[in-house]
């Protein structure tokens, strides 16, 4: 789940350091979308294709 | 040939963690080499093993690497479902579907398989992708709901700009007035830094006076309106005129229109989406709503 951002004024965390060149595009509240989403992935042929884009999920949080 | 995998939170599915990843068919080794963040130490180690374990480690790199808890079956340990589900079972209990927020298909499944999903995300206003990948060639799908909005950031900020010329607020008047009540006795420095904005409202003014109140609304008025805000630029300076000015004679022609929304802004508040409200109510729409 999404920990709460805290005022800027207690600096970022360590969370926001992670991920802060994509916290740059689509704010705090794209990533508690992305970390939100429940995800089904219906893989199919070698699976090669599912996995990665399954990986591009991951790197940028998805949680569950 | 044919996989699942999924990842899900599981309040249902009991004695899992949080997320699952469930295939149908053991994962092959050539697979997890291609995929970069199955490191190839980790296979060589597994190499003697089955490749479930190998995918079972690599899901565990996973929960060491990134903040994603979660867990991995195949169809050996299925029972951990509590019941004998396979991939075509999954899909055709009823609620099968309603956990998750997104969906990803790999094509080529299966024609009902995708029937499932296209209708129930159409119904519940959830994003589908479809992916085909064929070697070098893809084609990608993104099945979305009748309605979505799309929020334009970054407009052109000429299509939005409103100098409230034609309707100023009594502040903003008044502060013009004050602010170029004695314009011919200023020096060249205090009439060369009056804020163009300021410019055309002291004109227009002048402009109201002379012609019974109206304000200049065809072509051939913003012209003349043009040139007599171009008549109050100084000339006998070393520049040979005022930059101000220069942009007050520049603004008039496009900032001289009433500030009317687009049509296209208008049809978005009175489309059917808009108006009659939903259980799966999007924020737009109350905005839409409450514009009325």
């Amino acid at each position: 789940m999404a920990e709460p951002i805290p005022p800027p004024l207690t600096g970022p965390t360590s969370k926001e350091k992670k991920y802060d060149r994509q916290l740059r595009l689509w704010a705090a509240s794209g990533q508690a979308a992305l970390e939100d989403a429940h995800l089904l992935l219906v893989n199919s042929g070698s699976g090669v294709v599912g996995i990665e884009t399954l990986k591009n999920l991951v790197l940028p949080g998805i949680t569950t | 040939m044919r996989r699942l995998l999924c990842t899900q939170s599981t309040d249902k599915y009991q004695g899992l963690d949080s997320s699952q990843f469930w295939t149908h068919l053991l994962l092959q080794r050539q697979i997890l080499v291609s995929t970069s963040f199955w490191k190839t130490r980790t296979l060589a180690r597994q190499e003697q093993k089955d490749a479930v374990d190998c995918c079972k480690n690599s899901i565990l790199m996973f929960k060491v690497t990134t903040s994603t808890r979660s867990a991995f079956m195949s169809d050996n340990n299925v029972s951990m479902l509590n019941s004998k589900q396979s991939f075509e079972t999954f899909f055709s209990r009823a609620d099968a579907l309603n956990k998750f927020t997104l969906i990803i298909v790999v094509l080529p499944v299966s024609p009902d398989i995708l029937n499932t999903i296209s209708e129930h995300t159409l119904q519940q206003n959830k994003a589908a992708f479809y992916v085909h990948s064929i070697g070098f060639y893809s084609h990608f799908t993104l099945q979305i709901s009748k309605a979505f909005p799309i929020v334009d950031t970054h407009p052109d900020p000429v299509s939005t700009q409103d100098l409230r010329l034609l309707n100023p607020w009594p502040e903003l008047l008044s502060y013009a007035q004050e602010k170029t009540q004695n314009l011919q006795d200023m020096d060249a420095e205090q009439h060369g830094h009056v804020p163009y904005v300021l410019l055309l409202f002291h004109h227009l003014e002048e402009w109201k006076h002379r012609n019974g109140g109206k304000v200049p609304d065809n072509y051939k008025e913003k012209a003349a309106f043009r040139d007599l805000v171009k008549q109050g630029m100084r000339t006998n300076n070393a520049e040979g005129g005022e930059e101000n000015h220069e942009e007050a004679v520049a603004a008039v022609l496009k900032s001289l229109n009433p500030a009317v929304p687009s049509s296209s802004a208008k049809e978005v508040l009175t489309a059917p989406e808009s108006v009659e409200l939903t259980q799966q109510v999007q924020s737009y729409q109350i905005f839409c709503l409450h514009s009325h």
